[in-house]
């Protein structure tokens, strides 16, 4: 019993004692990924570190440097939930960003407390809250689209994504897809757009969207207005900041409406 | 319009390796690509019961002009109806994506083949872009959503 009530004692210690270099190191880390800060992280940063992804996908210390170097400045990161156990020299560090759950492992090597492993896992909403997520990530699409905002949608779409278009050219990345939007808008107005989900297939970090779209569009040339209807199928990928954004989205036409 | 479908169930096998690097994620491409390329075989020789044991029960199969396909029975009738009507002595697959994610893969691809119907008409050209959703049910990959739009085919 005593031995039990120590070991409870003990932990429950460990958990608030951390130390006060490796609070400061903890909290440097966390900003030094969101300002791309590569001297710090690479300080704080074990040789062997190893990231685990949330796709399951592996990073090692090296890697990482190349992406943070490669990285622009951003806002200060939302921690939340987070969880210190202290074991010996030896730390368990866990917190949530927003749509991402950390692991860290803290070790003290030659005086500086350095990360040897850390793994990050999606917090995956239950299938109301991601179809939630995605409705209001579309309907704020739908109302670019009607709007003939080529600058908003883009901003629903991943740096890397692909349109595929029926009886066009795929439209690779974030360039090509705005100029083909602006391009399209110059050329049409859109009188009336809707999309309509269907279902959604929830795959890891990736929402999965099945939908309809009917729309009429008036040539700015002085044509007659046209209307189509069709499908699509579009998958999203919950981004670090938790929002939702389009990584590949296909379509198909129904011809004109009658 | 149902010319392009045999085509477009007969789905590319992947040429890129999958996004991830992971050994889970490398062995689920490779399982799905094992899958397309059973599945691709089953369409070719006619086996529709073959090309079924491919598909889950609640299939969506999106076809341009086509009210969706919903479920397992439905896509069986579909499959009937093509295996019946064409055959296919000709096909070209270009995979262009194969994403792994949880236990779903996406394949995006390009597909051109030439249709034959079995009873009497002229050869068929037909070519166009996919999008497979493939998702692991037990141990096997069955497809969940599939999507196919049109390209314009150059006339000879």
């Amino acid at each position: 019993m005593h031995t039990l009530l120590f070991t409870v004692l003990a932990v429950t210690q460990a958990q608030t004692r951390v130390p006060p270099d490796l609070r400061k190191a903890m909290d440097q880390r966390i900003a030094a990924v969101a300002q791309a800060d590569v001297a710090t992280w690479d300080r704080l940063t074990a040789n062997n570190f190893v990231l685990i992804q949330p796709d399951g996908t592996t990073r090692t210390k090296a890697e990482r440097l190349v992406q943070l170097r490669a990285a622009q400045p951003g806002p200060a990161t939302v921690v939340t939930h987070e969880h210190v156990l202290m074991l010996g020299n030896t730390a368990v560090q866990r917190y949530q960003t927003p749509g991402t759950w950390v692991l860290a492992i803290w070790t003290m090597n030659r005086g500086t407390w350095q990360v040897t492993l850390a793994q990050a896992s999606p917090v995956v909403g239950d299938s109301a809250t991601v179809r939630q997520a995605i409705d209001a990530a579309a309907a704020r699409f739908t109302n670019a689209f009607k709007r003939g905002d080529a600058d908003s949608l883009m901003t629903l779409y991943t740096s890397t994504a692909v349109q595929l278009n029926p009886n066009f050219p795929a439209w690779e990345g974030a360039a090509a897809i705005k100029q083909a939007f602006a391009n399209f808008f110059n050329a049409m107005t859109v009188s009336d757009a809707s999309f309509t989900t269907h279902d959604i297939v929830i795959a890891g970090n990736k929402a999965i969207e099945r939908g309809s779209y009917a729309m009429r569009l008036k040539p700015k040339n002085g044509g007659a207005e046209v209307a189509d209807r069709g499908k699509y199928v579009t998958t999203w990928e919950r981004q670090p900041d938790g929002s939702w954004k389009i990584i590949r989205d296909i379509s198909n036409t129904d011809g004109a409406a009658p | 319009m149902k010319s392009i479908l045999a085509a477009a169930l007969v789905l590319a096998i992947p040429a890129c390796a999958d996004r991830g690097g992971s050994a889970s994620a490398a062995a689920d491409s490779a399982a799905v690509m094992s899958a397309v390329h059973d599945y691709r075989y089953a369409w070719m020789r006619g086996d529709t019961a073959a090309a079924l044991g491919f598909i889950s029960d609640d299939i969506r199969i999106l076809i341009p002009g086509l009210a969706d396909v919903n479920g397992k029975e439905a896509a069986r009738k579909l499959f009937v109806d093509e295996m019946a009507t064409y055959q296919i002595p000709s096909l070209t697959l270009t995979e262009q994506d194969l994403i792994v994610s949880g236990n779903h893969v996406i394949t995006v691809g390009i597909w051109e083949e030439t249709l034959v119907p079995k009873k009497e008409g002229a050869p068929i050209h037909a070519k166009g872009r996919f999008m497979t959703i493939w998702r692991k049910e037990g141990a096997e990959w069955r497809i969940v959503r599939y999507m196919l739009n049109d390209l314009e085919v150059p006339k000879p």
